[in-house]
């Protein structure tokens, strides 16, 4: 391979990369959905989210630690919002400390685990597996 | 002690990290087997110490042996010592300020970078500098370039790119939508993955080159200058790109993104662990024909490198199968996957890298301390290791298939949670028995010959240096010649 068929190879690659970017960046599968749902609270208790560094515990569709369950679905599970407040009001120690949140800050939070909800579903509750090895998942109730 | 040399500098910046970052790894494991600990101090600081930290020791082992080996090894003085020298102390000053603010609990970035997203703005300015300071000097070299020095240069501008890209989220077109946030969050979290991975691999191969440089073998040396020319390693810096730029997508099967990101990339991933298990594997072969062993440490740990890449390939692959992803995704065999690759691969060749500067100054004996922390540190990696698969596999189906509750999961899990943190501090002492007699050696030894002092108003005068030229390294790499270039 000569040095300028390298850079040539180099330089379709970077362009691809930045095709496929942009089209990462402007796909609106689902993305709306986040969208509509977003408030002033949810933005608010995302940012709480961070500061908090509750990913060092928690997962959001699986991604995070696993010191504490994942969240993803906590609002619509069996125990509900209820139980989720009490956790962020009390914690549960020692695995989860108490924050000492106010009362706002534990209603932005609980916005935010709502909108999350909304989001999708983890882990999988509804799903196909497909024979070539892929999988359909059932996010919404709402789905075709 | 400081050094003269920046590049050594920063790996003993790097040592540190890693030996404080292992032992918030080893305490946070714990902190799952005994959660009374988080009182202490909580899990909520533990993991982004050990994260971070961890990261920055593969940044700045990789970065740390780029400033030695260019003056040192190359031949090719830094364009601006000076640079350098800033990039190191910004970078040290930094990470100070972000272990400060975990230990205090202040927040407010995202995972890997969890610290409050202002203190990016330093980490980008001080890449910009090395950067800058690398592209001036190669530069001055005579093309054709070896691979090393296109996966190192690549490595650097595309942390720059992805680095930039984590923090899309900032933005409302991307934060206000949890799916897009999510998508982009992981892709360029994919990608960063993959840089470490170019100034690592790119690391790999220059220390093959080096080492078979010195090996004592006829046919090795003579070949050793062209294996970083060699077309197998093309082959895999361009694969190694092509995993970088767009081998990420396997992290978001579970996420509801657009299906075609979803089924994009795991291929291009398991094809660059092929080649370079074979690049090792190959010069492996050609060493071991040979009776004198120089520099045996870094052959050790580049062979730690290569069997733990077949280990690691293997879980990879099984879990890039969405049908198999389903079961192991946030289980704890994601977590075997990602310790499979920054441990066995990355921190194994970044020893190696280490153990070649320290052999300039300090013969390593095979059969000493550091050789007894080579072997308690691989062993017990291996029990961590299989420990995780275990808990993974064990979540995974309480989860999917008998919808277990968080508390079932963990209580099923336990067993194999108490023998990985056990493991883990077996592991730490093992990797404290290599590392700290490597540190000493760097600190207390005065830097001899080409050191890479360079002023800025002399790199005016920084003239092409011309390096070997490519040729025939069939028998090493496996590969044809490249010497058309």
């Amino acid at each position: 391979m000569t040095l300028q068929a390298k850079q040539w190879l180099y330089a379709v690659l970077c362009i691809g990369f930045l095709a496929m970017s942009l089209s990462v960046y402007m796909s609106t599968e689902n993305v709306d959905r986040g969208f509509s749902l977003m408030s002033e609270d949810v933005r608010a208790g995302k940012q709480l989210f961070q500061d908090y560094n509750c990913t060092s515990c928690h997962q959001i569709f699986g991604l995070g630690g696993y010191m504490g369950p994942d969240l993803t679905n906590c609002m619509s599970s069996e125990r509900g919002p209820k139980y989720a407040e009490v956790m962020l009001r009390y914690g549960a120690i020692p695995r989860m400390p108490n924050l000492g949140l106010t009362d706002q800050e534990i209603k932005e939070l609980l916005a935010f685990l709502m909108y999350i909800d909304k989001s999708g579903t983890s882990p999988p509750v509804d799903f196909e597996i497909n024979s070539i090895g892929t999988i359909d998942i059932k996010h919404y109730q709402d789905d075709e | 002690m400081m050094n003269k040399d920046t590049g050594i500098n920063f790996l003993i910046v790097g040592i540190g990290a890693l030996i404080v970052g292992m032992f918030y790894g080893c305490f946070g494991a714990l902190q799952h087997v005994y959660p009374e600990l988080n009182e202490y101090f909580s899990f909520q600081k533990t993991r982004p110490l050990h994260v971070s930290l961890v990261i920055a020791w593969l940044y700045l082992g990789a970065i740390g042996g780029i400033y030695y080996y260019l003056p040192n090894k190359c031949g090719v003085p830094l364009y601006s010592q000076l640079l350098a020298k800033l990039h190191l102390w910004i970078f040290t000053i930094t990470g100070f300020v972000i272990i400060a603010l975990y230990s205090m609990g202040i927040f407010g970035g995202r995972e890997y970078w969890a610290f409050p997203p202002i203190l990016a703005i330093p980490i980008v300015v001080s890449w910009g500098m090395f950067g800058y300071n690398y592209i001036k000097t190669i530069f001055a070299v005579k093309t054709p370039w070896p691979v090393y020095f296109w996966m190192w240069g690549t490595g650097i501008l595309f942390f720059l790119f992805t680095f930039l890209e984590s923090y899309l989220w900032m933005i409302p077109y991307f934060g206000d939508s949890i799916v897009r946030d999510m998508t982009v969050q992981w892709k360029s979290y994919g990608a960063i993955v993959g840089t470490w991975n170019m100034l690592i691999y790119g690391t790999a191969i220059f220390l093959m080159e080096k080492v078979s440089e010195d090996s004592g073998m006829p046919d090795l040396e003579e070949a050793a200058p062209k294996m970083g020319h060699s077309k197998i390693a093309f082959l895999l810096f361009f694969l190694g790109f092509l995993n970088l730029l767009f081998g990420w997508a396997h992290h978001l099967y579970l996420l509801p993104s657009a299906g075609w990101i979803r089924h994009m990339g795991y291929l291009i991933s398991m094809t660059e662990l092929l080649i370079i298990a074979r690049l090792i594997w190959q010069f492996r072969a050609n060493f071991i024909a040979g009776t004198n062993r120089f520099h045996i440490m870094p052959f050790r740990f580049l062979m730690a490198a290569d069997i733990w890449i077949f280990v690691n390939l293997a879980l990879a692959l099984l879990i890039s199968v969405p049908a198999i992803q389903l079961y192991t995704h946030g289980t704890h065999v994601t977590v075997a996957h990602a310790m499979g690759s920054t441990i066995g691969i990355n921190t194994m060749i970044l020893l190696a890298s280490l153990f070649f500067v320290v052999g300039d100054r300090k013969k390593v004996p095979n059969n000493g301390i550091v050789a007894k922390g080579f072997w308690i540190a691989n062993i017990s990696f291996f029990v961590f290791f299989v420990c995780l698969v275990a808990a993974g596999i064990v979540k995974g189906f309480g989860v999917i298939e008998e919808e277990q509750t968080y508390h079932e999961v963990q209580a099923s899990i336990s067993p194999f949670i108490l023998v990985f943190a056990y493991s883990g501090l077996v592991m730490f002492v093992g990797f404290c028995l290599v590392l700290i007699p490597a540190a000493k050696t760097l600190m207390s030894a005065s830097v001899t010959g080409v050191t890479g002092e360079l002023s800025s108003s002399a790199a005016v005068e920084h003239e092409a240096i011309e390096i070997p030229p490519s040729g025939s390294a069939d028998h090493l790499s496996g590969g044809k010649p490249d010497s058309a270039q």
